[in-house]
């Protein structure tokens, strides 16, 4: 849950981008980092192996400074998408505020995006936390492959988006609705503030 | 995991390997950190030679290298770089890459390579002076250790780093902003590497743009690419730096506050703004926490006017402790609204008794009852008419 703290004046929550193996997380994150002020974003945390793919996991900090009297900070993490790290992302996701799906649009890929949504649904329970009480946003990633290759945004909303979530059709290697992504999912986040269990005191 | 920070990673075998912590991990595992990617400028120049030069030739020249510059400049690059050279020539080389603004790995001091980011002006003392003692143990072991310095202010030799004076074999080298031809390059690079077809005009219009760093560089070209691909057609020189600059952050953190301003309920806001002031002036402030915690409003008057009425009571009370035994001044519940009856209770224990009349009476009053604090707590706000029994 997102902590505001109202002592401290603090807004602290963390973002988790889900999603299967190359669906383009890290490239998410890597984005955001790029298009923020040098003194707003944190370094960029990650582990890569040589075929660039996430082995454990990125961490990006992203400090908004005093927003609307709050210290505000958002913390944006990605899971490792190949199966057999089904432990780390399951340790990631705990805690998550708000989730983002990024899902491959390669249609040789889309058995493996529901996979992916599933195990998402799959790790939430198991920490307790109902799946349709976290903030989601899709994103549709590598709409820029040419359209024998991508599946539209419409047959990805079908198979993926049944709670009728924000969703967007991006291309994340030239940052095509990342930033949006990120805001659908900050916003989201921001509008549970209200909630009591999310305030905290210390 | 939540917050937490990263453990370190090991890697790499035959008695060698790389150790990366925390921060540090995307020095030498991001596989785009290498000599052939870093844009070599005037600016550059001394740096990338002097690193080159340490990775291929570890503890033969300059020890430490000290890398200095701001921001986003591509100090981080060139430890990775160093790292991954380092381990191409001598792949049984142990290489420990570190923040110094993360805990000392105990594996440092066994490096052959020791990397070490994030050094900067105001680390803790104690953290300084670790660091400072790992690596002069490493160098006086013949290891090499490069170092990336925050700084961005002109710096004289005679002024060079404390990093620099400590050593005789020490180098500094500074990388600063790109130069006009790096920018070009630097565009080139990264445009190809992301497959954007921004034209020449258009890349040689915001290399000409002058910017404090690589990142803010990049930064440009991600957003020109962006607004090419909205419009589905080549964009123009002007077209091109007018994407660029546009603050698309500064409309998000609008967007952030709008929606902070509109979800944060102005009664948390008073309670917070309350409990951070009576805390600061040394109160415990448990009451008002609990309250913020509530679901619905309390009776956000009333709770305040009888804490503060308690501090008052508790402030007239730490006085008079101190005047009696200074040590019962400090007593927890001298400082605890929600224990002021017990305080004062303290307080009375501790007065001296009056002398006897000849009759044997004692003729101070009856000492009243202690308050229960716990229930005071739990029933803490609905408790309206408090009646807390004062004694002077």
């Amino acid at each position: 849950m997102p902590l505001v703290n109202y002592v401290t004046r603090e807004i602290t929550c963390k973002i988790v981008y889900y999603g299967p193996g190359r669906s383009g997380k890290t490239t998410n994150l890597r984005f955001i980092h790029e298009r923020l002020p040098a003194d707003r974003a944190g370094r960029m945390v990650s582990l890569a192996t040589e075929g660039d793919r996430t082995l454990f996991f990125d961490f990006l900090p992203v400090d908004l400074g005093v927003v609307a009297g709050f210290n505000t900070r958002f913390q944006l993490y990605t899971v490792p998408g190949q199966s057999y790290y089904a432990a780390t992302r399951k340790l990631v996701l705990q805690g998550a505020d708000a989730v983002v799906f990024v899902a491959d649009s390669r249609r040789r890929q889309l058995d493996e995006n529901v996979e992916s949504f599933q195990d998402l649904h799959e790790h939430l329970a198991a920490h307790g936390v109902d799946p349709r009480h976290v903030p989601l946003v899709l994103q549709y990633n590598k709409q820029d492959l040419p359209r024998e290759l991508a599946a539209e945004p419409a047959e990805l909303s079908d198979a993926l988006n049944f709670r009728g979530v924000p969703e967007f059709a991006a291309d994340a290697l030239r940052g095509a609705n990342v930033f949006e992504t990120m805001r659908a999912a900050c916003g989201a986040v921001l509008r549970r503030l209200t909630s009591p269990a999310v305030t905290g005191a210390a | 995991m939540r917050r937490g920070a990263a453990p370190p990673h090991v890697a790499g075998g035959h008695g060698g390997g790389v150790t990366v912590v925390g921060a540090a991990r995307v020095l030498v595992l991001d596989e785009r950190s290498r000599f052939d990617t870093f844009v070599v400028g005037e600016s550059t120049r001394d740096a990338a030679a002097a690193a080159q030069l340490v990775a291929e030739s570890p503890g033969a020249r300059w020890n430490p290298l000290v890398i200095r510059g701001g921001a986003g400049l591509g100090k981080s690059h060139l430890l990775g770089a160093v790292a991954r050279r380092a381990r191409e020539l001598r792949p049984s080389l142990h290489v420990v890459a570190m923040s110094a603004a993360q805990p000392l790995p105990s594996r440092a001091a066994a490096a052959d390579l020791l990397l070490v980011d994030d050094v900067r002006a105001g680390l803790p003392a104690s953290q300084a002076a670790e660091l400072r003692t790992l690596v002069d143990a490493a160098i006086a072991a013949g290891r090499q250790v490069v170092v990336a310095e925050d700084g961005s202010a002109p710096v004289s030799r005679d002024e060079a780093s404390a990093w620099v004076a400590h050593s005789p074999r020490a180098r500094l080298v500074r990388v600063g902003p790109p130069d006009d031809a790096a920018r070009r390059a630097i565009l080139r690079q990264a445009a190809e590497a992301r497959s954007l077809s921004l034209g020449t005009h258009a890349l040689d219009a915001l290399a000409a743009e002058r910017v404090t760093s690589v990142r803010e560089l990049l930064g440009r070209l991600s957003r020109a690419g962006e607004r090419q691909g909205i419009a589905g057609a080549p964009l123009a020189a002007p077209a091109a730096v007018a994407a660029a600059a546009d603050d698309d952050f500064a409309s998000f953190l609008d967007e952030v506050a709008r929606e902070v301003a509109s979800h944060v309920e102005p009664w948390r806001m008073r309670l917070g703004e309350a409990a951070a002031k009576w805390r600061a002036e040394g109160f415990e402030v448990a009451v008002l926490e609990r309250a913020l915690r509530l679901a619905q409003a309390p009776d956000v008057d009333a709770l305040l006017a009888t804490f503060e009425a308690a501090t008052a009571r508790l402030g007239r009370a730490q006085r008079r402790a101190a005047a009696l035994d200074p040590a019962l001044a400090t007593h927890p519940a001298m400082h605890d609204p929600a224990r002021v009856g017990e305080a004062e209770a303290l307080l009375r224990a501790a007065a001296p008794r009056p002398a006897a009349v000849p009759n044997g009476d004692v003729t101070a009053p009856a000492a009243p009852a202690a308050l229960d604090a716990e229930s005071w707590v739990l029933e803490w706000p609905e408790v309206r008419d408090l009646v807390v029994e004062t004694w002077s």
